[in-house]
């Protein structure tokens, strides 16, 4: 095997609820609720669920854009929980983001050349004339016209503002780049432009990529391991082909089964799950998905499945994997 | 199956901007037959919106219709005075749209909600109204109908508060649903639960739907007939078979090709190049020319006029008027 690159073990993140005037604890939003994976130098590692799975507070952990309360996030050997001010700020330049608003998430204010240079500036790497020739040769590099340099945000579409995003995301070879539902405000013909984009820069680059969302076709086509969240928890792990080919958890199942083929001929059996994701304030006792689950058991109301590994390189949180 | 529930004709809607008023779709034409399930798909500034607000005329301010038809059951929508469309408005003819948090007023409990439209079209008691809001949450699948009733839309999650949407479309049986990305807004496995409610409306009420997407999965689901639109114009309309296993036009056939496949592992995905153009910068001749793989130099003049594929299908594209190629089909 590789390297491992980014090591997540056990991190959890709960928000406390505040009600009333004097702020009282009324509980917690589990949003992520001890979760571990790992992911390999080189790989696109992928992570799918539905909204609220704690896949996007994740993505925040990792990049310590917000604290996580337990666990442990090892990046290149280093814990990066326990890293602080400039430390971090020397760490993160390995650690990239690409997000999913485009609109929102390059200032308004700024030209693209500002923007794209500005991890050259927060890190003291390239100056003057030098910045201003790594910035155009970056928006070469995303497929924009280096002379956009002095343009500003809105005058991009959707899909141009994300090539600038991604051309930020890249400026300093980042070790790790994080999308996060990276494509899913784009329509499919501007997806597949920055989707195969993404796949050759990580190929020139040699990048490693945590790859988010919602899509699940997409994060098929782009990865090589998935993890399947729910409700703050991984319930599956495994090579890409391997999940789609014979998932084992109930939930995997029926979120394959769910997605609309784009055949009109695809006879398939479709698993309609009941119900709505329950809150994850009061997540249910023993497995989360016990309560949507068809092959519901007694213990599955009572213990909480561990995730572990059923073939190689496959784990599952189930306890129909569990019993022997 | 020749039975025509709503014929838009050479449809031409305008919006007023800035700099000057420009069509969003122009010469439109398309077919809803009774108990037909017909999906307009296209990507963000095609023109589907704009062509389903028409029907409904809820246009904004900016936008109306210059020219066309759009006859429901042989009336000519266009030509009725406002007191008339309302009474066409929620009770022929309703429509769900994409966000249904915002679809609901949040200061009213959906009960009411539902209620209020029942009450708008038919002269009945609080109580028939109470007894068929009930019904109606009933048949749209809501677990707990008696708690939905009194629930506020902020109480209940996005899947629920859509199906209390699609609730209140059903209110007074309409002919015609019209659905505006119906399921976009919401999670794979509830849009699984939406569709299937969608379909078992079809069924047991015979209603048509015109549904809006860009989701080529959700087409190739639910659709009788697929109309395609690009820069305001549909550029392919068939049966929804035809167009997923032999689409004529280069757009469709790029769409097609562009979504990652489950079974189908591929390195690189097909692209189009390009974006969409704006309202403001419709490139002459063939709207797709500037992207399309097969530009001919007839394209960059002139505008290709529909061309009938078969009885029911139709394709905007000079390549469809010479006889057939080998590499117009994928």
């Amino acid at each position: 095997m590789n390297n491992i690159l980014l090591d997540v073990q056990n991190v959890k993140k709960h928000f406390p609820l505040k009600k009333g005037v004097f702020s009282r604890g009324k509980g917690f939003v589990k949003a992520v609720d001890g979760v571990s994976f790992s992911v390999y130098q080189g790989e696109t590692f992928g992570l799918v669920g539905e909204s609220g799975c704690g896949k996007s507070t994740l993505s925040r952990l990792i990049m310590r854009l917000i604290a996580a309360d337990e666990g442990e996030i090892r990046f290149d050997g280093k814990d990066l929980l326990k890293l602080k001010g400039g430390e971090l700020r020397r760490q993160r330049q390995h650690l990239q983001m690409v997000f999913q608003k485009p609109f929102e998430s390059l200032n308004p204010r700024m030209t693209v050349g500002e923007i794209v240079g500005a991890p050259f500036r927060i890190h003291g790497k390239a100056k003057g004339a030098e910045r201003e020739r790594r910035v155009r040769e970056l928006l070469e590099k995303v497929g924009l016209d280096p002379d956009y340099v002095n343009r500003y945000p809105h005058e991009f579409s959707g899909g141009q503002r994300q090539r600038i995003g991604i051309a930020r995301a890249i400026a300093l070879n980042p070790k790790l780049v994080i999308c996060d539902e990276a494509v899913s405000a784009l329509d499919v013909s501007i997806q597949s432009q920055i989707l195969n984009l993404l796949k050759q820069l990580q190929r020139e680059y040699q990048l490693t990529y945590l790859f988010i969302s919602h899509n699940l076709s997409v994060v098929k086509h782009m990865s090589d391991r998935i993890a399947v969240m729910y409700l703050g928890k991984i319930v599956e792990i495994a090579g890409a082909d391997e999940l789609y080919a014979s998932p084992q958890h109930p939930y995997t199942k029926a979120l394959l089964s769910a997605i609309p083929h784009a055949d009109p001929d695809a006879k398939k059996e479709r698993i309609v799950l009941t119900g709505d994701v329950p809150s994850p304030v009061n997540p249910p006792a023993g497995c989360r998905f016990c309560t949507r689950c068809s092959e519901v058991m007694p213990i599955c109301r009572e213990r909480e499945p561990a995730l572990i590994e059923t073939a190689d390189g496959h784990a599952v949180a189930c306890h129909l994997y569990t019993k022997e | 199956m020749a039975d025509v529930l709503l014929q838009i004709e050479q449809l031409t809607t305008q919006f007023r901007t800035e700099r000057g008023i420009f069509p969003a779709i122009s010469n439109l034409s398309l077919t809803v037959n009774k108990g037909e399930i017909v999906c307009i798909v296209g990507e963000s500034g095609s023109g589907k919106t704009v062509a389903s607000l028409s029907v409904m005329q809820l246009l904004p301010p900016a936008g109306s219709i210059a020219s066309g038809e759009i006859r429901f059951e042989g009336r000519n929508l266009l030509a009725l005075d406002q007191k008339e469309l309302r009474k066409i408005r929620g009770r022929s003819i309703a429509m769900i749209f994409q966000d249904p948090m915002m679809a609901l007023d949040p200061v009213y409990p959906c009960g009411e909600q539902i209620m209020e439209a029942i009450r708008i079209h038919t002269r009945t008691s609080r109580k028939e109204q109470r007894a068929r809001a009930l019904e109606l949450l009933e048949q749209v699948g809501i677990p707990h109908p008696e708690r939905v009733m009194k629930a506020y839309p902020h109480e209940l999650s996005g899947g629920m508060c859509q199906r209390v949407v699609i609730a209140m479309a059903l209110a007074c049986n309409p002919k015609l649903l019209i659905a505006d990305e119906p399921t976009t807004a919401l999670d794979v496995t509830v849009q699984a639960q939406i569709l299937e409610l969608l379909k078992k409306i079809r069924r047991e009420f015979g209603m048509s739907i015109l549904m809006i997407t860009h989701d080529l999965g959700v087409v190739a689901e639910m659709a009788d007939r697929v109309a395609v639109m690009y820069a305001g114009q549909v550029v392919e309309e068939g049966e929804v078979r035809s167009i997923f296993h032999h689409p004529r036009h280069p757009y469709t056939q790029g769409l097609i090709r562009s979504i990652p496949h489950l079974d189908k592992p591929s390195d690189k995905l097909f692209s189009i190049p390009g974006t969409v153009p704006g309202i403001a910068a419709i490139p002459s001749g063939c709207r797709f020319h500037p992207r399309c793989p097969e530009c001919m130099a007839i394209c960059e003049r002139e505008e290709p006029k529909p061309v009938a594929t078969s009885p029911t299908g139709s394709v905007r594209c000079w390549l469809a008027d010479k006889p057939k190629q080998n590499g117009a089909e994928t």
